[in-house]
């Protein structure tokens, strides 16, 4: 991984790795390329073997944060295992390992974009397309949850209280989901032209 | 610019330092920020503001906000011009241009009043009647000239320009109307910690109070409106919406809530939504919606100067406009008395309170003291005047008529009926009071409160102490148990005389009594329906009309139901409201849209490759959510001509497809194969590593639902691939599957569809390109057989290599993780080049498909059975899913239409996929035989082709019949065949 002529979901706009924009407002975002995105999967009875030795919580609703990266428990038995790029052929190697006999990781990082929202604003621009309550008092730094925002399934997890959010959805949908998150910021100052421009449907 | 002639030198809340110009019909005027559309015409003299729905009678304000029935203009010009919107709501802004609507060719001289004279036929229900004979005439004839009749105002010819948006919230509780009840309510929910959200449909809050002159613990209303409103907003879990109207309330108390962000202003700041619809989940509602002063029907009750008395209040007190220069005042109660002392406060002429009651009032006996002109036991019996009001004629209760009082206003106060839209909307039946005259909110669930004057408690101290209960008990419920308890104040009886329906005119009168002005539905045109057996409230409803449209009941419903209550001679109680709908108000419909329109009507897929289909020029087909290349046309080519070079293209040397929108998933495992043995329709459990099966699964019911081909990486590992189409139906009958039939066993799977993009090569010369991609990879027939698989290495990631075939020609799918897509896509090219390498679409898929007989969508359309798209064979004996269900009779009756291939006799005829087989060229209704599901115009036949499902099916090959297509009118002989056209020994696939 890492090779510079591979594509990332948004690079048919130009945009440079990690690049982003930065609203008014106190309203950041920014589509982060590349990730380690593992899917982690237990074998048959074997979901508390796994969380034991991948140090995950089993309980959804709170990111784990583990050795190997950050963990969202979606389903009883399945995870969803984070990491940054430059770690991730690091942690797929371990965690096959640690997982022999007990489960199975299925490589996705090719397949999925990864959004950072960031700042006071952050929340309002979650909550025009997010059904979900993400008020400080129901759900801080830690949350996550699988659900749909704008139509395309994400996962959203809450890493800080500025608040900050990760954002993950299929890489197909990327270019969707990102006008979409201009489109929604642009009423706090997010000037997304350059960033939205090459859109072109036939 | 004509001079404000009614604007009053002093008071109102609007800014005369501030002057606004708007145009009405092209006329120039000018107005203050403050004001709203209709304030500012009343303070230009202009009273005459639109036509009526069926009569095109002169119309003028009647009400303050968003109860006005009559008052309707066409806002804006071009793409953004709206029609119907309320003068009333509609707050100035400078060189704001508004239209009035319904009327030709102008307002004060409209041709269309002629329907007046025509008035004794356009009763209720009249088109019912009127248009019964002859029958033949209702679609060419009447239903055009009801259409053209029909309907108010114009829409925009263009698309809508502005943005609209959409947000969630979840207060704690959620207070609708910020009024004295609902601020007080919100006070006391966020006080004590309750997240709490207030909406209110006006740009400034205060409800009532707004346009009274009430003071507050000695302060003006406004001070103290302020000042609640600051320790809402302050107290750090209060949040504020002006301009939100709640639109609707649902199932879970589930709220939908409408902001005009921008409807103020000329245009939209920059990235702001025109209007934002809420979805609010709140714990607990507090509806304090308030309350609508109802009109009184007598003859003419609808002539431009009639007013509801609070409105003629109101202008006078908040925008500082006297509506007419002579106000008579006709009053069931008290409230015509307090607009008479507040308009003498502001020096406006009140000639005349008519009030019907025959006792004095504490409020009355003040006022007469102080020298108004009270006539006592005075009913209205007709507005007199031409366009405008210009006279009152009155009766006394004995019914003699009074004498005429001239005036240029008449100010009607009938009483109050609380807003229990909201509450009534998701079901729960309206009460009658009759000590209060109205319908008030029955008990409510445990999630909601109702306070102040929507449920009848009108007096302004027990508002507030009924507010702040109500909110304290909401925060309470929502978990706050801090709120302290307090008594809940009862409403007190009216003291106002119960007259609805004005006696009818002494002697000859055409006057019209309405009871909903917006509809034009009249006190008569109840009755009638009544006689024509039109009883049930419901049934009143829509044989009248009356309470639809933007008024919702606001105003008509309390006299229209009085008027039927009369009528049925039985109680108002014992006649029921009908159930009022959402939404509450008028709405954009591009606030439900939002975001979801045009190009972003729904999210699209991309493909790793989708750049390169553009530089090659594909043209896209939407399949599922995905954005698929169709065709790619070189230039002076039509889609026809590059289908047909592109399905030609791989016949005879190389063609490379994007097929990375197939479903594809991990499946893992020790019990991975005997999963799919139970999944699919044939054996799995001997497919060794490094080999691909092609597979058929059926629904429970035994209809196929999907096929693929599922390869074997390790012992415990499986990639399985499906249809783009059925892609997430497929994982779900998985989960479905592992979880509820075989829970045992030990089997784990999950999504791998956009991890790995692929492309297909398929072409004699396929094998050429392939050994030129990959360095050091054997691709020799012996190393890589047909229906094997290679895991191997390319661009320094993981690839895997199928050799399987959609277009029966030597053919190979390459995966690779999706970053890798673009670059593999350019080297193939580079690779084929050659080789004269040609990029194929969906069209040219669809043509080899068929060439080949290969099943698709058309085919598996959930009606078909394995055995009738030929596949019986492949039906193990060991047990699957579908297995029992697939043998029942109907599943497995010989008359079944059964795949077949089919292709015109005379080489020039073409095929139509949907076409019905039928044995009689002469007629289209007849028995159909079965019919055609695909068609292909294959270069490599040199004609149409088809396949399609015929009775008899295999047994009938050769036989020809015909292909009938009605909607063409087209019948075309066809020959019966079997369905493969290309290489039926199979000899290119395993070349």
């Amino acid at each position: 991984m890492g090779n510079n002529d591979f594509i990332t979901p948004l690079s048919h706009l130009g945009l440079r790795e990690g690049e982003g924009v930065a609203g008014g407002d106190g309203l950041h975002l920014w589509d982060r390329g590349r990730v380690g995105f593992f899917q982690i999967l237990a074998r048959k009875g074997r979901t508390g073997a796994v969380a034991t030795a991948l140090g995950f919580d089993e309980a959804p609703r709170l990111a784990s944060h583990g050795v190997y990266g950050t963990a969202f428990a979606t389903t009883p038995g399945e995870w969803v295992l984070v990491c940054n790029d430059d770690e991730a052929s690091e942690t797929l190697r371990t965690v096959s390992g640690a997982l022999v006999g007990s489960g199975y990781v299925s490589d996705q990082s090719f397949g999925r974009a990864a959004f950072r929202l960031s700042g006071v604003k952050a929340r309002l621009v979650l909550a025009k397309g997010c059904a979900l309550d993400w008020s400080p008092s129901v759900r801080g730094a830690g949350a996550c949850a699988q659900t749909s925002m704008a139509g395309i399934g994400v996962i959203i997890h809450q890493i800080d209280d500025a608040p900050t959010y990760d954002l993950y959805c299929y890489a197909g949908f990327a270019d969707s989901f990102w006008r979409w998150l201009i489109c929604a910021g642009e009423e706090f100052g997010v000037d997304g032209r350059r960033l939205t421009k090459e859109w072109k449907r036939d | 610019m004509k001079t404000t002639a009614y604007r009053l030198s002093s008071g109102g809340a609007v800014d005369r330092s501030r002057p606004l110009s708007f145009q009405f019909d092209g006329a120039a005027y000018q107005g203050f920020a403050g004001d709203t559309l209709a304030s500012a015409l009343l303070a230009n003299g202009v009273r005459l503001f639109g036509r009526s729905f069926k009569y095109h009678r002169p119309r003028g304000v009647m009400a303050l906000g968003s109860a006005e029935p009559n008052a309707l203009v066409e806002l804006r010009a071009g793409a953004q011009r709206e029609p119907n919107i309320q003068a009333t709501m509609a707050e100035l802004y400078d060189g704001l241009v508004a239209r009035s609507q319904n009327r030709f060719p102008s307002l004060r001289y409209d041709l269309m009043a002629a329907n007046q004279l025509a008035a004794r036929f356009f009763v209720a229900g009249f088109y019912y009647k009127t248009f019964m004979w002859p029958s033949a005439f209702w679609e060419p004839v009447y239903e055009k000239l009801i259409r053209r009749a029909a309907g108010l105002g114009r829409a925009a010819d263009a698309g809508d320009p502005d943005r609209y948006d959409h947000m969630h919230a979840h207060p704690d509780v959620l207070v609708v109307g910020g009024g004295p009840s609902g601020l007080a309510a919100a006070r006391a929910a966020s006080r004590v910690g309750a997240r709490t959200m207030l909406v209110d449909e006006n740009p400034n809050l205060g409800g009532a109070l707004r346009f009274e002159r009430t003071a507050i613990d000695g302060a003006p209303g406004d001070m103290w409106t302020d000042q609640i409103t600051s320790e809402i907003a302050d107290c750090g879990n209060g949040e504020i919406l002006r301009r939100t109207t709640a639109l609707g309330r649902y199932d879970h108390n589930v709220v939908l809530a409408l902001e005009r962000v921008s409807d103020h202003l000329p245009t939209p700041e920059k990235g702001r939504p025109r209007q934002r619809l809420w979805i609010i989940r709140p714990k607990q509602i507090v509806v304090a919606s308030g309350a609508e002063e109802r009109p009184i029907a007598f003859a003419d009750n609808d002539k431009p100067g009639v007013m509801l008395s609070s409105a003629v209040r109101g202008f006078v007190n908040r925008y500082a406009v006297a509506p007419g220069r002579r106000v008579a005042i006709v009053t069931v109660n008290d409230d015509g008395y307090l607009t008479a002392r507040d308009l003498k406060a502001a020096g406006v002429d009140v000639t005349l309170i008519a009030d019907a009651r025959g006792r004095t009032s504490v409020v009355s006996a003040e006022l007469e003291a102080a020298g108004a002109p009270v006539l006592r036991n005075a009913l209205p019996e007709q507005a007199l005047g031409g366009i405008e009001v210009s006279g009152l004629r009155l009766q006394n209760a004995a019914g003699d008529r009074l004498a005429d009082h001239p005036c240029d206003v008449i100010a009607v106060a009938g009483g109050y009926n609380p807003r229990i839209q909201l509450l009534s909307q998701s079901g729960a039946a309206p009460v009658w009071r009759e000590d209060l005259l109205s319908f008030v909110p029955p008990e409510t669930d445990d999630a909601t409160q109702v306070a102040g004057a929507c449920r009848g408690v009108y007096d302004l101290k027990a508002c507030i102490e009924d507010g702040v209960a109500a909110g304290a008990e909401a925060a309470r419920r929502a978990g706050f148990t801090d709120a302290a308890d307090a008594p809940r104040p009862e409403p007190r009886p009216v003291a106002a005389a119960k007259l609805f329906e004005a006696p009818k005119p002494i002697g000859r009168s055409r006057g019209k009594a309405f009871v909903d002005f917006q509809n034009d539905v009249t006190a008569d045109d109840v009755r009638l329906a009544v006689r024509e057996g039109y009883e049930a409230v419901e049934h009143l409803k829509r044989y009248t009309t009356l309470g639809m449209a933007t008024d919702q009941g606001k105003l008509s419903s309390v006299n229209g139901l009085a008027v039927l209550a009369e009528a049925r001679g039985k109680p108002i109680a014992e006649v029921g409201t009908t159930r009022f709908r959402p939404p509450y108000a008028p709405a954009a419909i591009g606030a439900f849209a939002g975001y979801e329109r045009g190009e972003t009507f729904q999210p699209v897929r991309r493909t790793a490759m989708h750049r390169s289909h553009e530089q090659a020029c594909a043209t896209f087909v939407e399949a599922g959510q995905w954005l698929r290349p169709r065709y790619y046309a070189r230039a002076g080519e039509d889609m026809t001509a590059a289908i047909r070079r592109e399905a030609a293209a791989v016949r005879n040397t190389l063609g490379v497809c994007d097929v990375s929108t197939l479903g594809k998933i991990d499946v893992y495992g020790p019990d991975a194969m005997e999963f799919l043995n139970r999944l699919y329709i044939n054996n799995w459990a001997k497919l060794p590593v490094g080999k691909a099966r092609y597979g058929v699964m059926l629904r429970e019911d035994g209809h196929i639902f999907d096929d693929g081909t599922t390869s074997r990486l390790s012992d415990d590992h499986c990639f399985l691939t499906c249809t783009t189409a059925n892609a997430a139906r497929v994982l779900a009958h998985m989960e479905y599957a592992a979880e509820v039939l075989f829970p045992d066993y030990d089997v784990t799977f999950c999504s791998a569809t956009e991890q790995w993009c692929g492309v297909a090569i398929a072409g004699p010369n396929s094998r050429n390109a392939l050994g030129k991609l990959f360095d050091g990879f054997d691709v020799s027939d012996a190393a890589l057989p047909f229906m094997g698989v290679a895991e191997t290495e390319l661009f320094g990631v993981k690839a895997r290599v199928f050799r399987i075939s959609f277009s029966g020609e030597l053919a190979y799918e390459i995966n690779v993780p999706w970053g890798a897509g673009e670059m593999l896509w350019r080297r193939l090219m580079e690779a084929g080049a050659e080789f004269d390498i040609t990029p194929y679409g969906t069209e040219a898929l669809s043509v080899l498909r068929i060439e080949k007989g290969h099943i698709a969508g058309p085919e598996i359309d959930g009606r078909t059975t394995a055995a009738d798209v030929g596949l019986g064979r492949m039906m193990a004996k060991k047990d699957f899913i579908g297995k029992t269900l697939a043998a029942r009779p109907g599943l497995t009756a010989a008359d079944r239409p059964a795949l077949v291939g089919v292709r015109p006799v005379s080489a020039e005829d073409r095929l139509r996929g949907g076409a019905h087989f039928v044995k009689d060229p002469d007629r289209f209704e007849q028995e159909s035989l079965g019919w055609v599901s695909s068609v292909a115009d294959s270069p490599n036949v040199g004609s149409w082709i088809g396949l399609g499902f015929l009775k008899g099916g295999a047994a009938r090959l050769g036989e020809r019949i015909y292909a009938a297509y009605p909607l063409k009118a087209e019948m075309t002989e066809v020959e019966i065949c079997a369905p493969c056209f290309v290489d039926p020994e199979g000899e290119r696939l395993r070349g």
